[in-house]
């Protein structure tokens, strides 16, 4: 491996060697501190849509009374940066947040959850009307986009704004969506070989020895395309894959 | 929604002053939307009528992701609104996911995914408009021509309504913009006038 140039960073009072070109939350979770999120996913492109990994930043040559609320999973680190994860006016900044949020979507577990977590038990705003669970953090739509689908966008703005699929017929019914939705809120039915998402249903390959659900054969075909590999490659579970392979060797080394 | 055409010539206010467009208003003079004839004669549910046009709107622009919004704003001009077949083409064209052509054409107000009628009337609901009476006003326009604001056209396929914020026009208000053309101090009395006068021209 390549040596990788690094920064030194102070995190909550810990000093932390972090390669440059990482972001503070990056570096933070690599050393096991705690920074909340949601919009967050190492797969994709960070957004900072969320405003829950905000932290407090100053730097080796501001003075002392200077400092920064920043969203960690934008800011990259540079040397001698110190970051309070937890700071008051972090604390009281992620309130709001989770406030907001709360009001946004009073029914999801996982945001009463994490509000409850910072002594909010119930909004102080007018609670959202026929709310459903969707933050608006636009996770599932650069997830579609990394995947290559690109069938989710948002669509409109201010208040109206929602996530859909405008295009059913590039949907693939992957489940990425529905599986990296911070609050779990895209939908979905799998029954037997059925599978039902964004209102579109696809027939699902099973496995040929445990019958589990697999992929679509939309599924298979998009990843079969871009990687290159052959399609039945797609169709089996790892444990399959696994058992074949292993089977094959024993064939190899017994006959 | 730009107002591009500030306020013109004085009128007498009893009268409803038509105030032509002045300069930059249509792309006459403009290169870049050379022909309103060519959309206006192009039907947008005719597939082959349609490829021509946008074959004519890809050569003002280079193809490339950044044209996008010009593009749609070419398109909507021609148009009045953008048909699902441009907007398959243009994702084919700029290599861009239509999924994200959506995204950017609900974003902005200016475009409508729906047929519009050939001309487009816009009651500016700003603050001077509204404290005018603007509101009484759409009120009115939406009984006459018995459609909601935003939504649909006559019947005929002559009007469409809209309300906007403002349209830089206070000194006339409570003001309405037909297409391109503004009128001033529009109320329930001189309104059927101002529809006449639309529909004949």
């Amino acid at each position: 491996m390549s040596e990788t140039k690094t920064v030194r960073i102070t995190i909550d009072g810990r000093s932390i060697d972090a390669p440059v070109g990482q972001t503070v939350l990056e570096a933070a979770r690599q050393h096991n501190i705690d920074i909340p999120s949601l919009c967050y996913h190492p797969g994709v492109e960070a957004f900072g849509a969320c405003r829950l990994c905000v932290v407090e930043i100053r730097k080796h040559n501001w003075t002392p009374d200077w400092k920064q609320l920043v969203t960690s999973c934008l800011f990259p680190v540079e040397e001698g940066l110190i970051v309070e994860t937890r700071s008051p006016e972090v604390m009281e900044n992620r309130k709001v947040v989770l406030d907001l949020q709360l009001a946004r979507v009073p029914n999801s577990d996982v945001i009463r959850q994490l509000a409850a977590e910072y002594g909010i038990h119930d909004t102080s705003y007018e609670k959202r009307e026929d709310a459903d669970d969707c933050i608006m953090c636009g996770l599932c739509v650069r997830v579609c986009d990394a995947i290559g689908a690109h069938a989710i966008s948002t669509l409109s703005r201010g208040p109206e704004k929602y996530v859909d699929v405008p295009n059913k017929d590039a949907c693939i019914g992957c489940l990425a969506c529905a599986l990296t939705c911070p609050t779990n809120a895209i939908e979905y039915i799998e029954e037997g070989n059925m599978r039902t998402i964004w209102d579109k249903t696809f027939e699902v390959v099973l496995d040929p020895v445990n019958k589990k659900p697999i992929a679509t054969p939309e599924q298979i075909a998009h990843f079969s395309k871009q990687s290159g590999l052959p399609e039945d490659y797609f169709t089996k579970s790892d444990a399959t894959r696994k058992k074949e392979t292993a089977a094959s060797f024993a064939r190899v080394m017994f006959d | 929604m730009s107002p591009k055409s500030k306020t013109g010539k004085r009128r007498d206010p009893g009268d409803v002053a038509a105030l032509e467009p002045t300069a930059g208003d249509t792309g006459a003079k403009v290169p870049a939307s050379p022909s309103k004839a060519t959309g206006d004669s192009c039907d947008p549910m005719d597939p082959v009528c349609i490829c021509d046009t946008m074959d004519e709107i890809f050569t003002h622009y280079p193809r490339e992701e950044a044209s996008l919004i010009m593009i749609l704003q070419e398109l909507q001009d021609r148009f009045n609104w953008l048909p699902d077949a441009a907007l398959e083409r243009i994702a084919e064209e700029l290599d861009i996911p239509k999924s994200r052509i959506l995204a950017v054409s609900t974003f902005y107000k200016s475009f409508s995914l729906d047929p519009r009628g050939r001309k487009v009337i816009k009651v500016c609901t700003g603050t001077a408009c509204h404290v005018r009476g603007a509101g009484m006003l759409l009120e009115e326009f939406e009984r006459v021509l018995d459609i909601p604001v935003g939504e649909g056209m006559t019947d005929d396929g002559t009007f469409s309504l809209e309300s906007v914020n403002c349209v830089g026009a206070c000194a006339m208000a409570p003001a309405v913009l037909v297409n391109d053309r503004y009128y001033a101090k529009v109320g329930p009395g001189n309104l059927g006038k101002l529809l006449t006068k639309e529909r004949e021209s």
